[in-house]
Parts: structure tokens; C-alpha cells; sequence
């Protein structure tokens, strides 16, 4: 009985913590979706402000998903709205987080992962950590405190901050490298980490509960492709019955120069490989005839705002040659 | 893993532990506490955890190979003649000293090789560099296991227990293998002595109640002393000892007095974490700090500041020493020369000066831990010569030596000269601390408190004051304690509503404040590297 007793008092103790960590959220969670109000990635971050249900396909991966991938292109030549959750250096636990983020607003009818995120090493603390931050987000958000004000207790919450590149994140710098063969065909195989694979599951899961076809994508990328990548990734694709595009091995249908389309020597694509990779994705997605064109629809008429403000800021501007770099996203 | 801090750490591993520690029949619990160490050590040190093993089995066996030899010594003594008895026991003695000596040249040669190789190979290119040898020798890198100079000294105290006959070697080898690799002190101490916690290690306890909340509420202490003050101040002293000579003395004093602070929060935090990590399991460890900033002296310091560190040079090394019949010999020599008062300080000179270069080295193979250690060499060795000419001059100067204001300057005066010696060992190198110490001295200003440069150094108004107030409440507790108040166990009795309200203050201002996620760099186990 006593040992009853003080496992129910542990058992108390936790669930009133469990409430306190709740209701302190309201109050260090940002109210907007910007840097300046504390917001984690602004860039990723800004599908919180697109209107209900105006993304059709939502892009997630690393930065090799949000160099490689330009979402305004594809609406100026294909109508096609898309967002792109990508953020530097993500790991499968901020993909899953950023997926499901994006489906509390939104409802795309394609998800393209970016694989190179697969790759991804973490521990099983980091996951864990993750883990805690999405069930208590006053973790992810605790430093807030510095900038808090009376407002903040009242906890109203606006997101306001419009990303005009809808998440792109190019730049027009070349630093290239010679044009020579990377993806050398072997029958090795470089496997998917078990807790890559955990999260690889839900995300699957999450799609098809969700009836939204999930497509795998390796955008071009010297340094971090290869064929036993390849090899490892189609592996995933097979054992969930998913559409794999690897842009690595389609030369002609995606024509890389790598001496003038990479920004830092194979790495990531500069806005030229881009425009190539978005050119070819748009044809690939339009093929689907699932995905609808808005370009003349009066409900996105924000996004013929945005594409002007991306046109004159980025397309005009890499057109010149005049060196900027494409952070500023208003 | 990466330490007892990590996420893994408290919300996997040591819950698992606890768990299966008491779900097991008493008699397993020691294995799963050894299984567990095992599987704490190998996820930060991986295969180098043979070290640990190999240790583990020489001293197990240096230990009873003692222990034959002085039951064969007895035997014998039993009976041979009452003259003969004090030859056999020299000859014993001597067989003993060498199976000691064998011992300890083993681990400490371990230890030497793995830690001080490149510092030696180093300074030997250094060597002939200067004397234009054509000559350089290959640095290797070697791994080091976490925890080496940890294990290693409670080997060392274990076979030297043994042959002092203050314990018995123990025949159970996971007992031995507990001692050496428990989890929770693997890392950074406290060193422990076989005859005060191999039993209780062993003895397999049932987590109560009062053990759990008592151990967690010290964890809860010590995250808060970590992850709120010393996390915070990382990124200040980084970025000033880094490149100490670009900024003024008063950036230096700030940096170096952060540096103390941030050495005794991680240190003496995780201490507590240890600690109260051991109290979940029954197991009474060892403290390693008693309120070392109220000290009224640097030899007081020392004997509040990594206690068990400090005792082990005293009972391994400072006592042998002194006691040995060279300096035994020099210390009447000197009596008669120099007097009563100087004469035996010349011996403790020699013990103090070969404690305080082992100190140094201990702390890491580098001159400016050399320097640290001659720092307060010097500083206790003079501390010793003044004392009864300064005992004198306050009697004349009618300055009352209990009074507050004295007690409060001797205070003030051990904090300034403890600093400084911290700041040479926090230093990149000893130039760079002889570069800072020039600064502090010569370039002394306060003009970067007037621009706000101080702000710009990684923490703002705010983390300051975050972190005062953090000290403040350390303060309290720490004066409460050193009036021994003990404000675990009062706030223990209160009613359930201002404890729990306590409580949960507590984690709310750790879960807050704590300098942790984007934007932080956590300090690493400072210790842990020593």
C-alpha cells in the first residue's frame, strides 16, 4: 500500500508538470511566423501563412531541396503551387515535424523527399530530443524568455510573414568543377541507418493515411551522390512501393553543367542548375494529372504578387549577373 | 552519450538502469550497475574500453598476489624464532614493495604513454629544434579512454590500500570491476577508496523512496548549476580566451572570473549529479566540494576543492614522502640549521613541490598546467613560511584575525589569487596566459563596461543577469550549508504543496533558463578530459 502511494505520488508529481510545460507553452511560442518573433527556420517556416489549402505539393529534404528547387518557376510555367519545408542540415525528425506541420494547414496531393536528408546520421538522444520539443515545444522555444512581453500572455498567435520564394533558397554564385562521371554503376550498397528507417516508416505511414502519393528525389549533387546511394535509396522506394527520381543519372533530361551550375564545387546547385531541375520536375509533376493549373485563378491571386516580386528580385536580377544573395525573402 | 547531461542520459539510460536495477533479484543488481557501466562507457569510448578491462583485471590480481604474500608472510611468522621475525618481515616488506611498484608503474605507465606522449614528443622536437638537430619525430595520436585518470588513481589508492593492509584484496573480481568502472563516477570522480564504497557498491540495496527523491532533487541541483550557469558563460569564455590579447584587462577579469565560475558550476554540478545519481541506487559517495569560495586560504581551497583528488595526494603521496627517511633525515638537518619553524618546511617543501607538479600534470599535459600547479605550489609554500610572521604583524597591528573584516578580506584575497591561477589554466597555452596576465596588469580599464563591448562578447544584460541570479541562489544554499543547514532535507519536510511548488520552480528555471538548443554550445565534462 505505501509503495501504492508513492508511485501515485510520482505519477501526480509528473502529471502536474506535464500541465505546468503545457500551458507555459501559449506563452513562449512564437506569435508569428518570423524571425524577429523567434521562429526556429523563417523560410520553412513561412507555409504557415499560405493561405488553407493552396499547396498542392510540398517539397521536404535538406538544403539540397531548397537550392535544387525553385516552387515559384514551377507555378510561372506550370501553374503548379508548391512550398518547399526544406531547412539546412534536416534531419527525418525535423522532415516528419515540417510534414506534419504543413498538413494542419494545408492538404498537397504530392510530397517529394529529397533524399540526401536519408543520409542524415543522428543519435538516438537527438531523436529523443526532438521527440520531447514536439510533444512540450517550450523546449524548442524556452529561450524566448529575453523577448517576452505583456502580449505574449494573451497568446495570440498570427502568422503574417508571406514568403514570396516560397521556401528557394538560390543563389547565382558559380564556383564549378570539372564535368566528370560520379555516379560510377556498382552493385554496392550504402544502407539507410536503422533510425533513418524509423522515421523513413512514418513518414510513408503518414502519407498514405493521408492518401498522398510520396515520391522520392536525389536532386544533382557531386558530393553527396553516388550509385551505391542510388542503390541504398531505391531499396527504400521498392520496400514502400515509391516513385524514385534520381536526377544524378538523368543527364540529358536534367543537363548539369557542373562547371557552371553548382555555387560551391559540387555541392549544392546555383539558381541555373535550379531552373534546370524545377524545368524538368514541372514536366514530371504536370505528367501526373493530378496537380491542377492556378495561374488564372482568382484565388491565388497571391501568388501572381509573389511571382512578380520573385521575377523582379531573383529572375531579373541572376538574368544580369549581378551577385546577390537570395536571403531576403520580401 | 556524450555526458551525464545528454537527453540520452537522463531520459533513457539512467531511468533504464534504475528500472532493471530493481526489477533484478538483490543478488543481480551489482551485475546490471556493471552491465550498465560497461554500456555507458563503450558509447563514449568504444573499443577503449579494454583499457578499463585490462586495469580492472591487473589490479584484481595485484591486489590478491598482496594479499598471498602477506598471508604467507604471517604463516611463516607463526613459526620462525622472535629474532628471525624482523628479517622475515623485511623481506616481505621488500617482495611487497616491488609487486607495489610493478602495480603502480603499470597504470601510471598506462596513463603516461596514452596522455603525455605528444606533450613529451612535443617538447623533445622543441629540443631539438633549438639546437638545430635535424630531427623530428612523429607525434602520434593516441585515443584516450574516458575517465583514465579517474580509474587509474583509484587503482593505484586500491593496491596501495592492499599493501598498507587497510583493506584485504577482494577475491570477487566484479566487485573490483564495480569500483574501478562504476558509471556514475567514471567520468569525472569523485575518486573513490575501495574500503568506503566497493561494499556498498555491491551490496545491491532496493531503490526506497526517500534515496529517489532525494538523488533526483540533487540531479535537479546539479543541471541547474550546469546547463543554466556554466552553458552560458561558454560561448563569453571562448570567445575571449581565444584571442585573450585583443582585449583589455577588464575584459580579461571578467573572462577569468566567468572561467572560475563556470569550472566550479560544471565541475561541482556534476558532482551533484553523481552524486545524487549514486542516492537513487543506496550508494553513498565521497563529496568532492565543501563551499570552496568561502575559503580563507589557498591551502583551504585546496582542502574544499576536489576534495578526493586532494586526499589521494596526501595519503598517497605528500604522507610516503615526508615520512621517508631521506627527508625524515633532511628535516632534522634543517631543524638545526634554520630552526623549529623553517626547518621541517624544507622537507614539506620537497613532498608539497612533487604533489603540486603531479596536480599540474594530472590536470593535462601542457606547460600551463605545469604552471598551475607551481602557482600554488608557491602560493601554499609561502602561505606556510609568513604564517607566524604575519600572525605577529596583525597582533601588533591589533587586527583581530576572527573579526569579519579580516575574514572577509582573507576571502576576497584567496578568490583574486584563485582566479588568476584558473585563468592560466583555462589559457591556450602559457603565453597566451602570461599575454592575458600582462593585460590584466598593464592594460586595465573599464572602458569596455562604459561602450557595452562586454555585451558583445556572447551574453547580453539579460544572461548576466540570469546568471547572478543563478549564483545567488547557489550562494544561499552554499552559506546555508556551510552553517551545515541542510536545505535538501528542510525543504523535504515542508508540506507537499511548497515543496512540490519548490520543485516545480526549480525545473521550470532550469527548463527556461537553460542555456541549451539553438544557439548554445554546451560546455564539454571539463574534468572528463583531465
Amino acid at each position: 500500500m505505501k509503495v501504492f502511494k508513492q508511485i501515485l505520488r510520482c505519477v501526480a508529481f509528473l502529471a502536474g508538470l506535464m500541465i505546468i510545460l503545457t500551458a507555459l507553452h501559449p506563452v513562449l511560442a512564437p506569435k508569428n511566423n518570423t524571425y524577429e518573433a523567434g521562429i526556429e527556420d523563417e523560410s520553412a517556416n513561412g507555409i504557415l501563412s499560405e493561405k488553407k489549402n493552396t499547396i498542392d505539393v510540398l517539397v521536404l529534404g535538406d538544403s539540397l531541396s531548397h537550392t535544387a528547387i525553385s516552387p515559384m518557376l514551377l507555378y510561372k510555367d506550370y501553374g503548379i503551387t508548391s512550398y518547399l519545408c526544406g531547412s539546412y542540415g534536416q534531419f527525418m525528425y525535423d522532415t516528419l515535424r515540417y510534414l506534419e506541420l504543413a498538413f494542419e494547414n494545408q492538404s498537397p496531393k504530392i510530397v517529394l523527399l529529397e533524399t540526401d536528408t536519408l543520409y542524415r546520421k543522428f543519435s538516438v538522444g537527438d531523436a529523443i530530443a526532438s521527440g520531447i520539443q514536439c510533444e512540450f515545444p517550450v523546449f524548442r522555444y524556452h529561450d524566448r524568455w529575453k523577448d517576452i512581453t505583456f502580449a505574449d500572455f494573451k497568446g495570440d498567435i498570427r502568422y503574417t510573414s508571406i514568403n514570396n520564394y516560397k521556401g528557394y533558397r538560390g543563389k547565382d554564385i558559380v564556383k564549378g568543377i570539372p564535368n566528370e562521371p560520379y555516379m560510377i554503376e556498382t552493385t554496392e550498397v550504402e544502407s539507410v541507418s536503422i533510425m533513418n528507417q524509423i522515421y523513413m516508416d512514418e513518414i510513408a505511414e503518414f502519407c498514405e493515411e493521408k492518401g498522398v502519393q510520396l515520391i522520392l528525389v536525389s536532386t544533382p549533387s557531386v558530393l553527396n551522390c553516388n550509385y551505391a546511394r542510388h542503390n541504398g535509396i531505391q531499396e527504400i522506394a521498392d520496400k514502400y512501393g515509391l516513385e524514385y527520381i534520381d536526377m544524378n543519372l538523368m543527364t540529358e533530361e536534367v543537363p548539369i553543367d557542373w562547371t557552371m551550375d553548382t555555387r560551391d564545387k559540387g555541392d549544392h546547385l546555383n539558381h541555373e542548375g535550379a531552373r534546370k531541375v524545377t524545368n524538368y520536375l514541372g514536366k514530371f509533376l504536370v505528367g501526373k494529372n493530378i496537380l491542377s493549373d492556378h495561374r488564372n485563378d482568382v484565388a491565388y491571386s497571391n501568388w501572381n504578387k509573389s511571382l512578380d516580386i520573385y521575377m523582379e528580385k531573383i529572375e531579373m536580377v541572376f538574368d544580369e549577373k549581378i551577385p546577390v544573395a537570395l536571403n531576403q525573402n520580401k | 552519450m556524450s555526458s551525464f547531461f545528454s537527453i540520452l542520459y537522463v531520459v533513457v539510460f539512467l531511468p533504464s538502469v534504475v528500472i532493471l536495477y530493481n526489477i533484478f533479484p538483490k543478488k543481480y543488481r551489482p551485475f546490471v550497475l556493471l552491465i550498465g557501466s560497461y554500456v555507458f562507457f563503450f558509447s563514449i569510448s568504444g573499443k577503449l574500453l579494454l583499457y578499463l578491462l585490462f586495469s580492472t583485471l591487473s589490479v584484481h590480481h595485484i591486489g590478491l598476489w598482496l594479499t598471498d604474500l602477506q598471508a604467507e608472510r604471517n604463516a611463516k611468522l607463526k613459526l620462525v624464532e622472535k629474532t628471525e621475525k624482523k628479517e622475515l618481515k623485511s623481506l616481505y616488506q621488500t617482495k611487497q614493495r616491488r609487486v607495489v611498484l610493478f602495480g603502480v608503474l603499470l597504470h601510471i605507465g598506462i596513463l603516461l604513454v596514452v596522455k603525455y606522449t605528444p606533450f613529451f614528443m612535443e617538447n623533445i622536437n622543441s629540443i631539438f629544434a633549438a639546437f638545430d638537430v635535424p630531427v623530428t619525430l612523429n607525434i602520434p595520436k593516441i585515443l584516450m579512454p574516458i575517465g583514465i585518470s579517474f580509474y587509474t588513481l583509484q587503482a593505484v589508492s586500491y593496491i596501495f590500500d592492499v599493501y598498507r593492509e587497510i583493506i584485504s584484496a577482494d577475491r570477487n573480481m566484479s566487485r573490483v570491476a564495480l569500483y574501478m568502472g562504476f558509471f556514475p563516477t567514471i567520468m569525472e570522480g569523485p575518486i573513490c577508496r575501495y574500503g568506503e564504497t566497493a561494499h556498498a557498491l555491491y551490496a545491491g540495496e532496493r531503490t526506497n523512496y526517500n534515496g529517489l527523491t532525494m538523488g533526483i532533487q540533487r540531479i535537479l541541483y546539479g543541471m541547474l548549476k550546469k546547463i543554466v550557469v556554466a552553458d552560458r558563460l561558454n560561448i563569453l569564455i571562448k570567445n575571449v580566451f581565444d584571442s585573450g590579447n585583443q582585449y583589455d584587462g577588464g575584459i580579461v577579469a571578467v573572462a577569468a572570473i566567468c572561467y572560475t565560475v563556470q569550472l566550479y558550476m560544471e565541475f561541482s554540478g556534476t558532482m551533484d549529479l553523481v552524486i545524487g545519481t549514486a542516492q537513487i541506487f543506496n550508494i553513498r559517495l565521497p563529496e568532492n566540494f565543501r563551499q570552496p569560495f568561502f575559503s580563507k586560504s589557498v591551502s583551504d581551497f585546496w582542502a574544499r576543492w576536489h576534495i578526493t583528488l586532494g586526499t589521494f595526494f596526501k595519503d598517497y603521496i605528500f604522507y610516503p614522502l615526508s615520512m621517508s627517511k631521506p627527508l625524515k633525515k633532511l628535516t632534522s638537518k634543517a631543524r638545526k640549521h634554520i630552526g623549529n619553524h623553517l626547518g621541517p618546511l624544507v622537507a614539506g617543501a620537497v613532498a608539497l613541490f612533487c604533489v603540486w607538479l603531479c596536480n599540474g600534470l594530472w590536470h593535462g599535459a601542457g606547460w600551463n598546467y605545469i604552471f598551475f600547479g607551481m602557482y600554488h605550489f608557491v602560493l601554499i609554500l609561502s602561505g606556510n613560511i609568513v604564517e607566524p610572521y604575519a600572525k605577529k604583524l596583525l597582533e601588533k597591528l591589533h587586527i583581530n584575525r576572527e573579526g569579519i573584516a579580516y575574514h572577509t578580506f582573507s576571502v576576497v584575497r584567496t578568490v583574486i589569487l584563485v582566479v588568476i591561477g584558473e585563468m592560466f589554466f583555462r589559457a591556450n597555452g602559457l603565453s597566451a596566459g602570461l599575454s592575458m596576465f600582462k593585460s590584466l596588469i598593464t592594460n586595465f580599464s573599464l572602458a569596455s563596461f562604459k561602450d557595452e563591448t562586454i555585451l558583445k562578447l556572447g551574453m547580453d544584460i539579460e544572461d548576466f543577469i540570469i546568471v547572478g541570479i543563478t549564483l545567488l541562489i547557489v550562494l544561499v544554499i552554499s552559506i546555508f550549508k556551510e552553517k551545515d543547514i541542510n536545505v535538501r532535507e528542510g525543504i523535504a519536510k515542508r508540506n507537499v504543496v511548497l515543496r512540490w511548488g519548490i520543485y516545480y520552480a526549480l525545473i521550470i528555471f532550469i527548463i527556461i533558463f537553460g542555456a541549451y538548443g539553438r544557439g548554445y554550445v554546451p560546455v564539454d565534462p571539463i574534468y572528463a578530459n583531465f
